[in-house]
């Protein structure tokens, strides 16, 4: 995880960026619709990758949002 | 050739305003400032229970008689682009011709499409007069999406304001287009992600439909309510926008510098602000003015246009690209000369 997505997803979250984990259960900090559009928003800006809304609704952590961004930079 | 051209525009507000301090204390957990961040949004105005989108059209129509060297007698074709029309029947357009006394001899059509409707009605005034079917045509706007949306869903009563607005695109002398190009598109598999459900024919409303629940992101709304995927919205707006920002930019054979304005619906703050970031236009050219009205549907283009000029053509002549998109989906754009 590179330290600009760590910095905003901590921000999106409004938690310690030290808890920025791949293992953080998503669930567990406010998976909701405006967290999941600021996701959106920030994998746009940082990796020009487009994450569809349901695809994020089903991550469970946030290692399985990274390899959501890894794989759709893979298929666009 | 008669080109067509946006001679003059007004818009109307509702005079009851919520501001965010009331929504926050309705909201656990946001603050005003977090509303504000989080939409670019710090009013929205509200039509009282008894006042329709047309009533705020026919105001923003009455304005710009009283501002503008135009008359009732001078139009003959109306266009009321609106989702919330007054009746299942007769066509408001029909109702507003009379109250606004407009002549027996005008046309008058409702155009129902909410975000990207303004460019299309646009699209449809510069056929009608360009095709010579008409020379003074008054187009209208109105939306209320206050009246669908349940006090506690955050995730639209934050963004959404009512607003009407009122255009006049006449006949001119020009040798050049001063519209155009048109382009549209639509993708219906959008249809369910910003949806009123009931109310209408498929799906009517009773009982059930009216019992409102919480979501997995807990804002309560019934199949009556206005609902809006707001993750799913996001990624078809920065699918299609840029798509379309460029096909205009290759129909008209301009580029980003030879462009005054580019004035884009007024969705929200986060939306603009990417699409901004990835069209790579310059912040000054780029109008953001959704903080004072939220998002008006089909009358931002027009509202945030007349803020911007005055509602009068500037005195150099200004090339503005006009990008719609949203419910539907739907979405058009064109460049204006104004």
């Amino acid at each position: 995880m590179d330290t600009r997505f760590k910095a905003e997803m901590a921000e999106i979250f409004e938690i310690d960026e030290s808890a920025i984990q791949p293992d953080m259960v998503l669930t567990a900090d406010n998976w909701n619709s405006l967290a999941i559009v600021s996701t959106i928003a920030l994998a746009d800006d940082l990796y020009s990758v487009l994450l569809s809304g349901q695809a994020l609704s089903k991550c469970k952590t946030l290692g399985d949002v990274t390899m959501l961004i890894a794989k759709e930079k893979d298929n666009p | 050739m008669n080109y067509a051209k946006i001679k003059c525009l007004a818009y109307h507000l509702p005079a009851a305003r919520l501001d965010n301090d009331t929504l926050a204390g309705l909201y656990a957990g946001w603050t005003a400032e977090k509303i504000f961040e989080k939409t670019g949004v710090r009013y929205r105005h509200i039509a009282k229970s008894d006042e329709t989108a047309s009533d705020l059209a026919y105001l923003a129509a009455k304005s710009l008689f009283s501002e503008n060297p135009v008359q009732p007698d001078d139009i003959d074709f109306l266009l009321f682009c609106t989702q919330e029309p007054d009746y299942f029947l007769p066509s408001s357009a029909c109702i507003l011709q009379e109250r606004l006394g407009l002549p027996r001899s005008c046309g008058a059509i409702d155009v129902s499409q909410g975000c990207s409707g303004y460019v299309y009605s646009l699209g449809l005034a510069k056929g009608l007069i360009e095709s010579g079917q008409a020379n003074n045509i008054l187009l209208l706007t109105g939306d209320t999406y206050s009246k669908f949306i349940h006090p506690l869903d955050k995730s639209v009563r934050t963004l959404f304001g009512d607003a009407g607005s009122a255009s006049l695109i006449s006949a001119t002398d020009s040798k050049v287009p001063l519209i155009g190009p048109c382009i549209f598109g639509t993708d219906g598999r959008g249809a369910e992600r910003l949806i009123v459900r009931t109310g209408a024919f498929r799906n009517e409303r009773d009982d059930s439909s009216a019992v409102a629940l919480e979501d997995a992101s807990g804002n309560i709304r019934s199949h009556d309510n206005l609902y809006m995927d707001g993750p799913d919205v996001l990624t078809f707006c920065l699918r299609e926008v840029p798509r379309l920002f460029e096909s205009l930019l290759l129909r008209s054979g301009l580029e980003v510098s030879d462009i005054d304005f580019f004035v884009f619906h007024q969705g929200s703050g986060l939306m603009l602000d990417m699409l901004r970031k990835k069209l790579k236009v310059p912040s000054d050219k780029f109008i953001i003015d959704l903080e004072e009205t939220g998002n008006t549907v089909s009358s931002t283009i027009p509202v945030t246009l007349a803020r911007l000029t005055g509602g009068k053509p500037p005195e150099r002549t200004a090339t503005i690209m006009l990008i719609g998109f949203g419910v539907g989906y739907s979405w058009a754009g064109s460049i204006a000369r104004f």
